[in-house]
């Protein structure tokens, strides 16, 4: 590991602490017809395979995904502008989907609570709900890591020089 | 004489040094194929220990537990002891119950999926699934404390702070814990 690897590590994370703070909010903002939104997508995607029901909204943590994966990119200081902008432009949609597909899962986990309940639906249910519940939380750093975990390992690996 | 250079002078580099060389390339290479990698080892790490804990309800049902009981003793100790029957907790005007979203388990899949994913010596890795989990096990039970204002006092606020600011939060954390262990990380001496 170089010298310059753990100060570039906590810059990192201060600077993503500085921008999440800064970007959760406008994403709480507008989160409840956001989801609303993705609600009506959802319910739309399961038409299409026969589900005809309405879901009304979905308690997931977009758009804060979004504001996370944003403050990522921001905070990444080792890759060029325009490296980052690319990044925005990509990972965005990868998200987007994400969420599409989470809020399709939590139409699924509805529909398994529908009797006859057995052991094996109720695992399955649970496992559904974690997956709820984490993926969105996990994806923007994954998203990021894949996009511009490069430059940062570049940077990590460049030893600082001390000014003194 | 034209072409021979000057020794007392430094060679202008060339165009061709200024793009990336065979070295860079190489190591660019190698570099996104180790994120890569991790990312997919993460990703499957994930999803089997999140089976794990949803096809066996008893780890569930062990970290409610725990949770409860952790809860007891931290509101003993500071003489605020409450109501406790099960999994529910009734602690002056407020009740609620700890569910499997109160417990730390989901928190920390992801970070053992991340330490196991990543390369280190196994035992590195087992100190950081131990000392990961305990620190995510008292973060979550400061979580729940700090909340129970809140909970009293604001409870519209409550879905908001539980969904959005405590998620992040928690997300922050784990990230501190895996920044934390890959800092403390004992010189192998490979490159890495």
């Amino acid at each position: 590991m170089a010298a310059g690897d753990g100060r570039t590590d906590v810059k990192l994370l201060a600077r993503v602490l500085g921008w999440a703070t800064l970007l959760v909010f406008p994403c709480w903002l507008v989160s409840a017809p956001y989801q609303r939104f993705l609600a009506r997508a959802a319910t739309a995607a399961m038409a299409t395979v026969g589900f005809a029901w309405s879901l009304r909204s979905v308690d997931v943590f977009a758009p804060c995904d979004l504001g996370i994966f944003a403050a990522l990119v921001l905070a990444s200081a080792s890759a060029p502008r325009r490296v980052r902008v690319t990044a925005l432009l990509k990972g965005i949609p990868v998200l987007l989907v994400l969420e599409l597909i989470t809020a399709v899962l939590v139409c699924v986990q509805i529909t398994l609570r529908q009797p006859p309940q057995t052991a094996a639906k109720d695992q399955l249910r649970t496992f559904l709900i974690y997956l709820i519940d984490s993926v969105l939380l996990w994806s923007p750093l994954l998203v990021w890591l894949a996009l511009l975990g490069r430059w940062e390992l570049a940077a990590a690996r460049r030893p600082e020089v001390d000014p003194a | 004489m034209f072409g021979s250079r000057d020794p007392g002078r430094p060679a202008r580099p060339r165009a061709a040094s200024l793009s990336p060389g065979p070295f860079v390339r190489q190591r660019e290479k190698s570099d996104t194929r180790e994120i890569l990698g991790f990312i997919v080892r993460f990703g499957s790490i994930w999803t089997l220990l999140l089976l794990l804990i949803a096809f066996v309800p008893r780890l569930s049902e062990w970290a409610v537990a725990g949770t409860v009981v952790s809860l007891r003793l931290i509101l003993s100790i500071v003489g605020m002891g409450g109501a406790f029957s099960g999994d529910s907790i009734v602690l002056g005007s407020v009740a609620f119950t700890i569910a499997n979203d109160c417990t730390p388990l989901a928190a920390t899949v992801g970070l053992w999926a991340a330490m196991l994913a990543f390369r280190a010596s196994a035992r590195w890795k087992l100190f950081g699934l131990v000392a990961g989990a305990a620190a995510l096990w008292v973060y979550n039970l400061v979580r729940i404390l700090a909340l129970l204002p809140m909970m009293a006092r604001r409870w519209s606020l409550f879905p908001v702070i539980h969904l959005y600011l405590w998620q992040t939060l928690t997300l922050a954390a784990v990230g501190a814990i895996f920044v934390t262990w890959h800092r403390w990380r004992p010189a192998t001496g490979e490159p890495t």
